[in-house]
């Protein structure tokens, strides 16, 4: 898979692109690439997921979303650093009992 | 004594009938903090290898931590054990009233020993304690247990802990019960107090809370916690308005999620949830709020059924316990949950615990492995709220089939055979909590919740298996309806008792201690009769199924992404490949008294 991440948008902010249940996603990155300009790539095509996903104008994700980059949760927000053939899972936050 | 500790912990030795107490090791305490770590510290000590669950030798502990009676959330207690259920760890916590008024009676815990003749509770009023005779107690619900313990002592203030009907018949999901809203609901402890004739531990402490090392800061912390349960730094205040619509509100919400555990973890969705969820119960049932001590959240949504042939029933549904009671047995009724949730709390029964059961009980009938006169008559078809209720009551009893699904899956499962094993929910003998095992856990851990079940200490339960929960569990703390971040628990920790831990490399540090000595004392007790770890940790076939409905359609977790995720967490929590820490991580962690025994138990040989 040359230049290539998998995304995949887990319900319920998988309405933000149309779809009740897993959206996957395939995206292509280059150079120097992060979480943030992935989202906003996927944004370009996808009325409506920016706000769903994160704070454009404070450069951070909503409170409510967790985003795991191969099994990792991130640590740096939307500066992480994406590679090819990373995988990008982006999830609600729920809480537990 | 170092501040926030009352300093000592009471043993009761019931076969000599006699009482002691026993000096708090402040080095242990400052290494294990207190509730869940310090008590699995005594456990490791106290006990020798190979102790019988049910036999006198086992110790039932019950913890409370330098935190303990501070402030609101703070009433938590943790009860630890050798599981009758998993022959591992066995441990629970329970919140409440009691663990504050241990605390002011000047005790930082209670331990358990031998065996008494005849049923008994104990009797604690600060330096004051009897044994006392329980005969007319015993056979009796946790309600009127409660009752009558404070009237026959005379006292309202007496906080009681104790066990019902299930406990005493040694079934292997028995609770612990503080004033029939608390449970310490996992893995057996009820059974463990049961097989030591203990009814209940009653106390009342006149003392107050220990002195502190810094007062003042101590307060300022828990007014600022006092503050943030109610804003949106609470993670759960943030979520759907949990806390207004109650624990039950996630039924829907895992729904929509695509993670619910409908039909025995069949599906992650459902069209009729609504009918379990919170706005439902707010307005169909629920009567009132309550609180553990001090706290101001009530997030206790007691709940009453109106009318119809249940009708006085009444419980405080949560999460799990009605997840596992009605989702997965496709129980869609307010009132039938409420009813189900009533009998396992006035019976001292896990409600989770024995939903995992009868939900497997269900698939086998539907499968014909099971038959109706296997199940003495109980036409068992998924959402038929009298055959659930009349397999739970035989359960909690050992009546008829009922004795043979009591004491667990581990002791079951191989008796009934004809692969049902491979939709037992379950790990290591514990049911799975309310969450579908593909699931992310997005509450401290990065991996899938199947993970998680795998690699739980106690077994397949869903908490404890975080850094996160053993510090909770120690402090003690309730990571439930608080605002408070892991660094400033850490900052009230040590402003209690002067200790100098840093955030986030002294939680880290101490939190993985905590893990593994657990998992170091489930390897010295032979993991179960399965060793190495990586042969027991391990999931039922059901949890790899692909989803083909609703929010979690095309959803699966496959076989390889859950054997990496584990070798994920062996390797981010310094065990080897088969799940056994290494010598070097006991050692970092400070736990190198272990390596001897572990030897012995044949821990790193291949």
């Amino acid at each position: 898979m040359m230049n290539k991440v998998e995304v995949e948008v887990l319900p319920w902010l998988s309405r933000a692109l149309g779809k009740e249940n897993k959206v996957r996603l395939t995206e292509t990155v280059g150079e120097g690439e992060t979480l943030k300009t992935l989202l906003e790539k996927i944004a370009l095509s996808h009325e409506g997921f920016q706000a769903a996903i994160y704070d454009a104008e404070n450069s951070a994700l909503h409170e409510n979303v967790v985003v795991f980059i191969n099994n990792r949760s991130i640590r740096s927000g939307l500066q992480t650093k994406i590679k090819v053939g990373d995988r990008v899972v982006i999830t609600p936050l729920y809480s537990g009992g | 004594m170092i501040g926030g500790y009352a300093g000592k912990y009471l043993e009761v030795n019931l076969t000599e009938s006699s009482t002691r107490t026993i000096p708090l090791d402040e080095a242990a305490a400052k290494a294990f903090i207190g509730g869940q770590g310090y008590a699995n510290w005594l456990l490791w000590k106290m006990t020798k290898p190979g102790v019988e669950p049910l036999g006198p030798d086992n110790l039932l502990i019950v913890s409370t931590g330098p935190i303990t009676g501070l402030a609101g959330g703070t009433d938590r207690g943790d009860v630890t054990f050798k599981s009758p259920l998993t022959g591992l760890w066995g441990n629970s916590q329970f919140g409440g009233f009691w663990c504050s008024e241990l605390k002011y009676a000047g005790y930082d815990g209670i331990i358990l020993r031998g065996a008494a003749e005849k049923p008994v509770y104990v009797w604690v009023k600060d330096d004051e304690v009897e044994i006392l005779d329980a005969g007319g107690i015993w056979g009796k619900g946790v309600a009127k247990t409660d009752q009558t313990i404070i009237e026959e002592l005379g006292d309202p203030f007496v906080k009681v802990l104790c066990i019902g009907p299930t406990g005493e018949n040694l079934c292997g999901e028995a609770s612990v019960v503080q004033n029939s809203q608390h449970y310490a609901a996992r893995t057996g402890g009820g059974a463990v107090m049961g097989s030591k004739k203990v009814k209940a531990i009653a106390v009342r402490g006149t003392k107050g809370m220990p002195d502190l090392a810094d007062t003042d800061t101590c307060f300022k912390i828990s007014e600022w916690d006092v503050k943030t349960k109610w804003t949106e730094r609470s993670m759960h205040r943030r979520m759907f308005r949990w806390l207004k619509f109650g624990p039950q509100a996630a039924h829907v919400e895992r729904a929509d999620h695509g993670i619910g555990i409908f039909k025995n973890f069949d599906e992650g969705d459902h069209p009729d949830v609504p009918m379990l969820g919170g706005p439902r119960q707010l307005r169909m049932s629920r009567v009132r709020d309550d609180s553990c001590t001090y706290c101001p959240v009530g997030c206790i949504h007691t709940s009453l059924v109106r009318s119809g042939p249940m009708k006085g029933s009444y419980a405080s549904p949560k999460w799990d316990s009605t997840a596992n009671i009605a989702q997965q047995t496709s129980m869609f009724d307010m009132n039938g949950m409420i009813y189900c949730n009533a009998i396992c709390n006035d019976m001292g029964m896990d409600a989770e615990g024995v939903g995992n059961t009868v939900a497997w009980a269900m698939e086998c009938y539907e499968k014909g492995i099971l038959t109706k006169e296997d199940l003495d008559g109980l036409d068992l078809t998924w959402g038929n709220i009298e055959a659930e209720a009349k397999l739970i009551w035989k359960i909690c009893h050992r009546d008829g089939v009922g004795d043979l699904l009591a004491d667990g899956f581990k002791h079951f499962l191989p008796k009934v055979g004809r692969g049902s094993e491979e939709f037992a929910m379950q790990s290591k003998g514990c049911g799975f909590g309310g969450y579908q095992p593909y699931a992310w856990h997005t509450f401290g851990m990065p991996y899938r919740w199947g993970v998680a079940y795998s690699v739980n200490d106690i077994g397949g339960h869903h908490n404890t298996a975080s850094e996160s929960s053993y510090w909770n569990n120690s402090l003690t703390y309730c990571g439930f309806a608080t605002g408070l971040t892991d660094g400033e628990k850490i900052e009230l920790l040590n402003a209690a008792t002067g200790y100098e831990l840093s955030y986030p490399e002294g939680w880290n540090l101490y939190g993985l201690r905590f893990m593994m000595l657990a998992r170091a004392y489930n390897i010295r007790e032979g993991y179960g009769g399965v060793m190495p770890p990586s042969k027991a940790d391990i999931l039922p076939k059901k949890a790899f199924k692909e989803f083909t409905y609703g929010a979690a359609k095309g959803e699966q977790m496959t076989v390889e992404e859950w054997l990496n995720g584990r070798l994920q967490w062996y390797e981010d929590h310094g065990c080897d490949e088969r799940g056994v820490p290494t010598r070097e991580t006991l050692e970092k962690l400070g736990l190198e008294f272990t390596i001897k025994e572990l030897e012995e138990a044949g821990a790193w040989e291949a």
